[in-house]
């Protein structure tokens, strides 16, 4: 019997032999980190994938709310989905479902940036050559910059992360704001350093890239934020050199008209445009496209938006509702109002419209009759005016007349009528709907709900229209390929003066670089005159508040304002002075200026006391 | 050897041979040779052969003998030793050589029938008590022996007591075998082997093929149902192949699979137990911890042991089970009509117009209110029931089942074809099944037996449509003019619907699953010595699934068209798992020794394709030319793995090594004890190894001495029992890091150019291990008065840990979540089982089976260390899966129009409680847990009757104390766009506290408050089956040529009482696991007409 049990054995014992081989997985179906970074496809891949958070920012509600929405010049509109966070309440908490959407997408973002460069900086593992190396790891220097400005200046010295993570990572530290600026500038200056004037600059292959001239411009716009925290000179020079440099460019021009700088026909290849993200009507996944992306920190309760499916989308943020108005219909020309955002009386009373071309580039004002043959309200009808004179007068009589006009002007009260059961006047001596400067605003300055139709009727932000979608109406065609400027070249004037301000330098300030803007942007080139009906007859009747009325009329609704304010110390001043809500100016108070981190961060870290939440939240 | 069985198969096979007469003429000269080296000299010279066993003949005791033209006789009293062995010759030259003790006298014919119903048993043993001589009864139940006077006969045959005679002088024997109610001596399906139920000390629990056969289910793991006390069984949808939600003890696993598994003849299958019950010889669960712990990391949720019929040594049998069935919805919806759609409409024109006292006649609908469309079917009269036009008259049922068995003492087998063919009530819903079981065993030698089962199926299962009910009853499907069906329902103002009859043209919408799976085992068993046996096998098992979806362009109506659109998934899996067994048994005087222990080794592989298409050139070609589609032509699969969360991988490979072994001991058929544990070594982690074990106790208490005197009591065991068993709820893969699996874009270029991004967005994970659930329990089973009463008790308490959570990482860590080992649950239950035999008469038997059970599960620990984790609804101290929302608590009145201000309401909305007592109510803080689709307790009654020829059987089945989450409640538009089941909803003239108002500002899909009037307790009694049949006698079957045939009639499904089925809904266990109620496919009832014949 021992034969039978030594056979046993043997067989017993065969199912070991070469275990751990036959134990070894063979991940066929995905790949793995980091090795697919390390051919060319898959690195540009990554690379992509650092381009690809800026995308939760710019172009997207979730960034106007943190950046435009909630300062001086807006407040939130009747649809936004979290009205609440803009009266500054204990319900603005870290809680926020949005600005854990913001914060998670970030620092994604950052770690795309250093698994790359982290790679691109190992000559062993660049799967590109030399030149391709330098090129791509200044791109993603440049993102990571931009991203750790967006972070720092939202929420304060959060997480600086500069090592990519593959592991299971679960605790956090604090990093000073002065680590985040150094790192900043580092990647900046690399980014200055190694890309050269023709990188990236082909238009067929490259537009959208970073460019050696996006380098320096967001550098210029660094320096002034780091001068303005310290008011260290070096900065302020530093800031109007890379202006200046940028603004030398042949690349860039002013437009004579304000509004060719909006017009969709100029968008792709716009002469103010410095650096952009680029935007199309094509579907693509873009970010979010899984509902478990962000849905695991945010309650269930939570109204979760995220980043819908690729485009820009402030179109539809910006758009106030024309179509409830009798002889409108939507239409894509007009677009799909989504009011999220309302201008401030600030806002509105910046400009000098007589002089000024911004006020009418930036605002739409009139809206067309398109739909008269539906108009079945008539003159009289029941429910709808109490003045007997008006009988028998019809409204609107073809489309294209005016329908709707909004205005800064002050229409005689006598010439308007409201009709029962709604909210709409009535100009019945220019026979159109009207809605004027003493119905937007309240004595106090704040947006009057009432008459604005509960927020729902504004003035519209028209540098975001976008008129070549598919439909006025369907989920794919909420997609806007406007493309989202982060920088323009106006702003590089603005620092350029506003540097030479603060250097004392207010001839050049005044000389150099505000006049040449204002030329551009007064009726009739009468640039002197605008900026004197502004009271800035020389450099010497320069003040801070006049470059922060200035900036909000030249780069309103473009995603800065947050930034300057919170740089110039100004944002609890303002926000007490001019916010929409009296809610808001109210409770605004200094803790405000630093975001809460979200909880989502604190819940998940298991070093909690290293990680104190921003003070007052 | 059992030779005198080998004796009568000569005799039956006729082995002819040349008669040689006993004084043929020998010439041998043998020296120094074995014995065996003698007698093969012998057959070599003649015709003679010999038959012996070498338990009592020394074949190697060398031998001398010389003969000359020596007669046989005399060789052979040369070459035997004289005293101890003996010999004869029989009259096929056969010569049969036996121990001396064995004096052969007479031979003795017997007849052994049915101790009840006298019906002669086919292929019972029978043999001779202390000897290895037997035979087995023929198929008029006849025997014949040679034995001595004196000697007893062992009469056995499974199902039957067995029964000791002792032979006296007499010639013939009747015998009668009682049917075996005692079931001590049954033997019990276990990990890797077979145990005495006596001998067991785990729970286990056993269902024999007489209470499987008559399943009529796809599925037949239905036969479990209400019969297993701890297993939770709902039959989740009508729809024709849907399974069943399977918990046995509760669920333990948070984000893993609660699903027992399913091994079938030894190896794991899926849970689609696609086999016909007529193939299927025992269903065994493994229940706790000691019996599912040899199955390692696999075992925690319970194992379901399924055996098929083998063959048996006998006469061939043919038989043959067909049954149609005749199947209509189980309860009706009281979906609103066209008085009920009238009646809402004029309360809607109330409450537009503020004013209740409006009477109907002083309502015109036809000026407010309804759309142009309903005005129309207002005015002519329409009551259009949308629920009945999208059904059929019934549904129907059929199952045809051929099986051919029987074998010789060296080779059996049992062959089977199968066709089942479900067709549902819901048009273009039906499956249809062919199989083909053929399970062949032989032995090639006395010590190596090989055998082989296989099990081919092939299924095609189309899906219908669910049943819509929003549709309004003014409306028809058709368009006034020409009578041409419309594509969409659409009431102008109102939502348009796409109308449901478009797609009952079976041309117009195909939904199809194609299915063939082949399940192979062949093994290879030596017996090595007495007690020690090697078992080896190898499974094959591949299973090819394609589904295909098609929907035809339509072009019949003016407003939208619908484009056509094709996918096809095509999925195939193959896996092999190759066992080696040892198995050690022997009684060594008190003590009993049984060992098993083997290893297995397993490899799964699938591959997953999928393409789809829209606008398809080439019409009507289904899913078979999806290159001819011109739009969205893609190969992304979009379906998600329920394990991963991810898309399906379109490739996952995973292997598993395994060893394991079990001890069991026994000491006087007293003391028992079993020891288990399990090696498991996985692909799917990074810490690949992991070892259970088990231990359990049991005491024969009725087996002491000081318990013989109280005969009542005829057994008493109780039995204690720990072990650590697992749960492989890690999905594959789960252990690596990745870049995310949907691609990121970003464009660059003008015009744009998409580069696909990709980034971390998994981190690698190598801490990643198996969850954990250590059981004790405690049993007891007992026997009063001869085991007409039997039944036992099984109390247990499992504490699940290591439980695989998703841990959210923190976000700056830019990778989302990962899986880890983390949370914690506990349950504890008690399940009793009681058998009684009511009345065993010759005529007449009644027997009733009772199971109850009642399991309390709940979360410990979650990640973190958090009390409620509100995005997975998870919270320490309830249940694993739970309702959590606000309580309604009724309508608010109109005297209580202030404090509904409070929290933004108007008499007539919902009113929940303030649960924080704030005084406003709100989503956000005033949820609380409401309750749980787990029942608090579930019982099931089987009583079965037999008169004569008649059988009855009741089968009541009670599920108590869950929360159901009725879909038919969502089917609400407040605002009446759409219709909906009638209720009673408030007004200011009818202030019920059941329904809300009507209210044009909501719409069903945009009102999150609306789902509490969903929570609805779904318990209920049901009588589940009802079965009469009848065996017609054998003097006039036998006539035809068929030894047996049974004809019945059943009733499934037909009673069902409950406060949700009396509410107007559908069957109360048609939920999914969560709970949800489903409507679209209402579960059946059914009637069926069936007979079993054997030829």
């Amino acid at each position: 019997m021992k034969t039978y049990k030594i056979i046993i054995l043997l067989i017993l014992t065969f199912g070991f032999f070469s275990c751990d081989k036959f134990l070894t997985e063979d991940f066929k179906s995905g790949a793995s980190v980091p090795s697919y970074y390390l051919n060319p496809d898959g690195m540009e891949g990554l690379i992509s994938g650092a381009y690809v958070s800026t995308k939760i920012w710019y172009g997207q509600e979730e960034g106007s709310d943190f950046s435009d929405c909630g300062t001086d010049i807006y407040d939130y509109g009747q649809q936004h989905p979290m009205q609440y966070q803009y009266f500054f309440t204990s319900d603005f908490n870290a809680a926020n479902s949005r600005l854990i959407v913001l914060w998670v997408e970030f620092y994604r973002g950052i770690n795309a940036c250093n698994t790359a460069i982290d790679i691109l900086s190992d000559p062993l593992r660049t799967p590109f050559n030399a030149a391709k190396t330098t090129k791509r790891l200044a791109e993603v220097r440049f993102l990571r910059a931009l991203y750790n400005w967006l972070i720092v200046e939202t929420w304060g010295g959060a997480t600086l992360n500069t090592k990519p993570i593959y592991d299971v990572v679960t605790t956090a530290q604090r990093s000073p704001v002065e680590d985040f600026y150094k790192l900043i500038f580092e990647d900046l200056n690399y980014a200055v350093d190694n890309l050269t004037a023709t990188d990236n600059t082909n238009v067929t292959n490259d537009y959208g890239r970073v460019t050696k001239n996006a380098a320096l411009g967001f550098r210029a716009r660094m320096n002034l934020t780091w001068a303005s925290y310290t008011n260290d000179n070096a900065y302020n020079t530093a800031a109007v050199n890379d202006a200046a440099a940028v603004i030398a460019s042949p690349k860039f021009k002013l437009y004579d008209k304000y509004s060719d700088v909006w017009l969709m026909a100029n968008n792709g290849n716009n002469t103010e445009n410095v650096w952009c993200i680029n935007y199309s009507y094509t579907q693509y996944a873009g970010l979010g496209t899984s509902p478990t992306d962000y849905s695991i920190y945010q309650r269930p309760t939570d109204k979760l938006w995220g980043a819908r499916e690729g485009g820009n989308h402030e179109h539809e943020n910006y758009g106030t509702q024309y179509d409830i108005i009798p002889g409108m219909a939507r239409d894509v020309a007009n677009g799909r109002p989504f009011r999220r955002y309302v201008p401030t009386k600030y806002l509105i009373d910046c400009f000098n419209e007589d002089v000024d071309q911004r006020f009418y580039g930036t605002f739409k004002t009139v809206w067309k009759a398109n739909n008269v043959a539906k108009l079945t309200l008539k003159w009289p009808q029941a429910g709808y005016h109490t003045a007997d004179t008006l009988t028998g007068k019809t409204i609107i009589r073809k489309n294209g007349d005016t329908c709707i006009f909004m205005t800064k002007k002050h229409i005689p009260d006598a010439n308007v009528t409201k009709a029962i059961n709604t909210n709409y006047y009535f100009n019945i001596v220019g026979n159109y709907w009207c809605l004027d400067y003493d119905n937007m605003f309240n004595p106090d300055g704040t947006i009057n709900n009432a008459q604005c139709f509960d927020r729902n009727l504004c003035l519209e932000l028209h540098k975001v229209y976008d008129d070549g979608r598919a439909a006025a109406n369907n989920l794919g065609s909420e997609r806007g390929a406007r493309d989202a400027y982060v920088m323009r070249i106006s702003e590089m004037y603005l620092i350029a003066a506003e540097a030479a301000w603060r250097l004392g330098n207010t001839t050049d300030a005044y000389n150099l670089y505000l006049l040449p803007l204002a030329k551009k942007r007064a009726t009739g080139a009468a640039g002197a005159a605008m900026l004197a009906s502004y009271g800035i007859n020389s450099g010497a009747d320069l003040t801070l508040n006049y470059f922060l009325d200035e900036r909000a009329r030249e780069l309103c609704g473009e995603q800065m304002r947050w930034f300057d304010l919170k740089r110039t110390g100004t944002t609890v001043d303002r926000m007490k002075k001019y916010a929409g809500n009296l809610q808001a100016r109210a409770n605004f108070d200094n803790h405000f200026v630093l975001r809460p981190i979200p909880q989502a961060e604190i819940d998940a870290i298991t070093n909690k006391a290293d990680y104190p939440q921003n003070p007052g939240y | 050897m059992k030779f005198t069985i080998l004796l009568t198969l000569f005799a039956t096979l006729n082995v002819s041979a040349v008669l040689y007469s006993q004084d043929a003429r020998l010439n041998l000269s043998i020296q120094d040779k074995t014995l065996r080296e003698a007698l093969k000299m012998i057959e070599g010279q003649s015709y003679y052969r010999f038959f012996f066993s070498d338990d009592y003949l020394d074949l190697g005791k060398k031998v001398t003998v010389y003969a000359q033209n020596k007669g046989i006789n005399e060789v052979l009293s040369n070459l035997l030793e004289q005293g101890t062995v003996t010999y004869k010759m029989l009259d096929n030259n056969v010569i049969v050589i036996t121990p001396v003790a064995e004096k052969q006298t007479n031979t003795i014919t017997g007849t052994v029938t049915d101790g009840t119903s006298s019906e002669p048993l086919i292929g019972v043993n029978v043999i001779v008590k202390g000897t290895t001589r037997g035979v087995v009864t023929d198929a008029n139940g006849k025997f014949s022996l040679d034995v001595s006077s004196g000697e007893t006969l062992v009469v056995s045959y499974i199902g039957y007591l067995s029964e000791e005679v002792v032979v006296s002088d007499q010639n013939a024997l009747n015998i009668r075998l009682m049917p075996d109610i005692k079931k001590l001596d049954e033997v019990v399906v276990v990990g890797y082997g077979t145990m005495k139920k006596k001998d067991l000390t785990g729970a286990v629990a056993s269902i024999k093929s007489s209470d499987i056969v008559g399943t009529k289910s796809s599925n037949a793991i239905e036969a479990l149902q209400g019969k297993v006390a701890g297993l939770d069984m709902t039959q989740s949808s009508g729809q024709a192949g849907a399974g069943f939600n399977i918990l046995l003890r509760g669920a333990r696993s948070l984000s893993g699979s609660n699903d027992p598994i399913y091994i079938v003849d030894g190896v794991e299958y899926g849970s689609n137990i696609n086999i016909n019950p007529n193939d299927i010889a025992s269903m065994d669960v493994l229940k706790d911890a000691s019996t599912t712990a040899i199955y390692g990391s696999k075992g925690a949720n319970g194992v379901i042991l399924i055996t098929t019929k083998r063959g048996v040594q006998g006469k061939m049998s043919v038989s043959f089970d067909t049954y149609y069935g005749y199947t209509t919805p189980l309860g009706k919806l009281n979906n609103g009509n066209r008085e009920y759609f009238l009646k809402e409409s004029r309360d809607m024109y109330r409450l537009n117009n503020n004013n209740w006292t409006l009477t109907d006649d002083q309502i015109d609908l036809n000026t407010a209110i309804l759309s142009n469309l309903e005005k129309v079917g207002y005015n002519n009269g329409t009551d259009y029931d949308w629920v009945k036009a999208q059904m059929l008259d019934h549904g129907s049922q059929q199952n045809y089942h051929l099986t051919i068995s029987g074998g010789t003492e060296k080779t059996q087998y049992n062959v089977s074809l199968d066709h089942f063919v479900q067709d549902n009530y819901i048009p273009n819903d039906y499956l249809k099944r062919y199989s083909i079981m053929t399970n062949m065993d032989a032995k090639l030698s006395k010590v190596v037996e090989t055998g082989n089962s296989t099990l081919v199926t092939f299924s095609k299962n189309r899906k219908g449509n669910g049943l819509q009910y929003s549709i309004n009853p003014l409306c028809v499907p058709y368009d006034t003019a020409g009578g041409v069906k419309k594509l969409y329902i659409n009431p102008d103002d109102r939502v348009p619907f796409t109308n449901p009859l478009i797609d009952l043209d079976p041309n117009n919408t195909i939904n199809e699953v194609f299915n063939t799976s082949i399940f192979s085992t062949f093994y290879l068993q030596l017996n090595l010595l007495k007690g020690l046996t090697f078992k080896s096998s190898i499974n094959l098992n591949m299973a090819f699934n394609r589904q295909g979806n098609y929907q035809r362009e339509l072009k019949t109506d003016t407003i939208v068209n619908r484009v056509s659109s094709g996918s096809l998934t095509a999925q195939n899996d193959y896996k092999y798992t190759l066992t080696n067994i040892l198995t050690y048994d022997r009684d060594l005087g008190k003590h009993h020794v049984q060992f098993t222990g083997g290893t297995e080794t397993m490899y799964a592989r699938r591959e997953r394709q999928y393409e789809s298409g829209n606008n398809l050139t080439l019409k009507d070609s289904w899913w078979y030319t999806l290159n001819s589609a011109t739009t969205n032509l893609t190969i992304t699969d979009p379906a998600i793995d329920p394990t991963t969360n991810q898309p399906y991988y379109p490739l996952t490979e995973e292997s598993m090594v395994s060893a394991f072994a079990r001890v069991n001991y026994g000491f006087s058929g007293k003391y028992l004890a079993s020891f288990t544990g399990r090696y498991d070594g996985s692909s799917r982690l990074k810490k690949k190894w992991d070892f259970f074990p088990s231990a359990s106790v049991a005491w024969r208490i009725s087996q002491e001495e000081f318990m013989k005197s109280i005969t009542a009591l005829s057994n008493l065991k109780i039995r204690l029992g720990y072990g650590i068993s697992g749960n492989q709820s890690a999905p594959i893969y789960s252990s690596w890091g990745g870049i995310n699996g949907t691609p990121l874009t970003y464009e660059f270029g003008q015009p744009e150019k998409v580069i696909l991004g990709y980034r971390n967005s998994k981190a690698q994970n190598d801490d990643l291990g198996w969850e954990k659930t250590a059981t004790t329990n405690l049993g007891l089973d007992f026997g009063l008065f001869a085991d007409r009463i039997n039944g036992s008790v099984e109390l247990y308490q499992s504490h699940t840990y290591d439980i695989l959570q998703s841990r959210t990482l923190p976000p700056t860590s830019a990778i989302a979540s990962v899986f880890q080992n983390i949370g914690e649950t506990k349950s504890k239950g008690i399940e009793v089982t009681l058998r009684t035999v009511n009345v065993a008469t010759k005529d007449f038997t009644w027997t009733t089976d009772f199971t109850f059970a009642s399991n309390n599960e709940k979360i410990t620990y979650l990640v973190g260390g958090v009390q409620k984790d509100e995005i997975n609804k998870w919270f320490v101290g309830s249940p694993l899966y739970v309702y959590y929302d606000m309580k309604k608590i009724g309508i608010w009145q109109t005297d209580e129009a202030a404090e509904a201000a409070k929290s933004g309401k108007t008499p007539g909305d919902i009113k929940f409680q303030d649960q924080n007592g704030n005084d406003t109510i709100r989503l956000a803080e005033d949820r609380i847990v409401l309750g749980s689709p787990r029942p608090k307790w579930t019982a099931g009654l089987n009583s079965t009757v037999t008169y004569k020829g008649f059988d009855f059987s009741v089968f009541v089945n009670a599920r108590i104390g869950q929360m159901i989450q009725d879909q038919a409640s969502a089917y609400w538009a407040p605002d009446l766009r759409e219709n909906s089941i009638i209720r009673d909803y408030w007004t200011p003239n009818n202030p019920t506290n059941e329904y809300p108002r009507l209210n044009p500002g909501l719409t069903q899909s945009g009102w999150s408050e609306g789902a509490a009037l969903q929570y609805i307790d779904g318990s209920f009694v049901k009588i589940k089956d009802i079965t009469l049949g009848y065996t017609i006698p054998k003097n006039i079957t036998k006539k035809v040529y068929i030894s047996s045939l049974r004809v019945y009639v059943n009733a499934k499904n037909y009673f069902v009482f409950g406060s949700y089925f009396a509410k107007g809904r559908y069957d109360p266990e048609g939920t999914d696991a969560k709970g949800k109620t489903n409507t679209g496919y209402p579960n059946p009832k059914m009637i069926t007409v069936g007979a079993n014949v054997t030829f």
